[in-house]
């Protein structure tokens, strides 16, 4: 990358961390590089730093940035195998406990909550469990709470459920209202939402399963290491930690195991080594 | 010196990309692949059965070696982060896909400073021709399929729309030139 590129944007990101607290210093980098590039277009800009103004005196468009620069792609049963497993071999060894704490990090529009509470509403433990969500947007977890979807993201959802070994009609769990889909009263209990950024925020919970997957990808390997231990410290004996796909982290140095390795299923060990 | 080799194909691409794979000499800078078909794992085990080098599915933050293919995940975006290092992301698909070639190519070009072979093989869609016009104006070296020879003919042509490369040629040929460049 262009040297002056590469100052343009270090300045802007300079500015946002020091005036709201977000600080993207150790994201990826040729992500958010990219998107960096999206935002100039948006704003029609030559350059990151003639947004500097306006950034620091108006907390919308700093929010409006920290929406374009992460990223809120996701789906219901996104990577079906995964929550296959999560369906056949992760729950049930939950089933046993007299309650329940999951974490659910990087909420996204809550596509990947609602997948965890269709599962746990199917496997009869939503009794319980305490589903806490987060996510760094503010503006994300708002989004997440209402439980509206399109129409397409609700027939993509259908069919990975479907995938995913989901036997009931996938539909039943959506009111139809303005052509969206409202996910239906059940399925909102026993649900807390919350902003919670993994760069910078502490742990806050003992959890039997934490789920955060396609998060870690924006992170480099230095923020992805802090995160990892947060998890570790977040998890309680015999839990466990689901990523990402094509997120790879050396678990042995976390002293996780690896229960699936190629599906990202970890678990912390019963006793410590 | 070239640091990386890309590639990018949609339908009808796969038997080009082995032909010019097949050709690729052991501990050449690491070859990296974007496709658009649905389940890439699937292409990659096809491209281990005929190619002998090895073959791996890409993952987020894998260090890249030389000598190695590395396959991108159906469904992510594969960018290349360093010159030694590929990340993933879910970002916005672009020309509709996801991969993209033009993401690939682009932040390869970054990567690198323009120290690398960019190649455009049969497809039916327009993605990687803005990559490929990103790699050649910053100095990299570019490919693509002739059209005429393509099963698909739309993405090689909409690479010629918007850059004009430094070979044009059958698989065959394509991969003999590479040959040329990277043993020089
Ligand atoms: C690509 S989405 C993944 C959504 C979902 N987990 C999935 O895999 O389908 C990434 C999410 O991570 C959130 N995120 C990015 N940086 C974060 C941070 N520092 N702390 C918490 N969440 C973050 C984004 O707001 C976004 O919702």
């Amino acid at each position: 990358m262009l040297a002056n590129k590469r100052l343009d944007a270090e300045i802007f990101l300079g500015s946002l961390k020091m005036a709201y607290g977000y600080d993207f210093e150790h994201y990826a980098k040729a992500s958010l590089n990219r998107r960096l590039q999206a935002l100039k277009k948006h704003y029609k800009v030559n350059y990151l730093t003639d947004l500097i103004t306006l950034l620091v005196n108006d907390r919308n468009v700093a929010e409006h940035v920290v929406s374009l620069i992460t990223v809120p792609a996701s789906n219901f049963f996104r990577d079906p195998e995964v929550w296959q497993t999560l369906r056949e071999k992760v729950i049930p060894k939950l089933a046993s406990y007299p309650f329940i704490n999951i974490w659910q990090s990087g909420c996204s529009n809550g596509e990947e909550t609602y997948s965890l509470q269709i599962l746990l509403h199917e496997s009869g433990l939503m009794n319980k469990v305490r589903l806490i969500v987060s996510d760094i947007n503010p503006a994300l977890i708002a989004k997440a709470k209402t439980g509206a979807f399109s129409k397409p993201t609700i027939e993509e959802g259908a069919h990975n459920y479907a995938l995913a070994g989901g036997k009931e009609d996938f539909y039943s769990y959506f009111n139809k209202a303005d052509g969206e889909y409202i996910v239906v009263e059940p399925l909102r209990q026993h649900l807390e939402f919350f902003a919670h950024n993994l760069a910078a925020d502490q742990s806050f919970i003992e959890a039997n399963l934490i789920v955060c997957r396609n998060v870690l990808i924006y992170f480099d390997s230095s923020l992805q290491d802090r995160v990892v231990q947060l998890f570790n410290q977040s998890l309680a004996r015999g839990g466990y930690l689901v990523l990402g796909n094509t997120e790879s982290i050396e678990y042995d140095k976390y002293e996780l195991t690896a229960e699936d390795e190629t599906l990202r299923v970890f678990s912390k060990p019963v006793r410590s080594r | 010196m070239i640091q990386a080799i890309v590639i990018g194909h949609s339908a009808g691409g796969l038997q080009p990309a082995i032909t010019i794979l097949k050709q690729v000499p052991t501990g050449m800078p690491p070859v990296i692949l974007v496709c658009h078909q649905p389940c890439n794992s699937a292409i990659s085990s096809v491209i281990r059965r005929e190619v002998a080098l090895p073959v791996l599915d890409a993952y987020d933050k894998q260090k890249l070696a030389h000598g190695n293919i590395y396959v991108a995940p159906s469904g992510y975006h594969l960018l290349m982060e360093t010159s030694e290092q590929l990340s993933i992301s879910l970002d916005m698909p672009e020309c509709y896909v996801r991969p993209s070639v033009d993401v690939l190519f682009e932040t390869a070009t970054d990567a690198t400073d323009g120290h690398l072979v960019g190649l455009i093989l049969s497809g039916a869609n327009h993605d990687g021709s803005k990559g490929l016009k990103y790699i050649q104006d910053h100095g990299g070296l570019t490919m693509v399929q002739d059209p005429s020879s393509a099963k698909f003919a739309t993405m090689p042509e909409a690479s010629l729309a918007l850059s004009t490369p430094d070979i044009v040629g059958t698989a065959d040929q394509l991969a003999n030139k590479l040959v040329d460049w990277l043993t020089r």
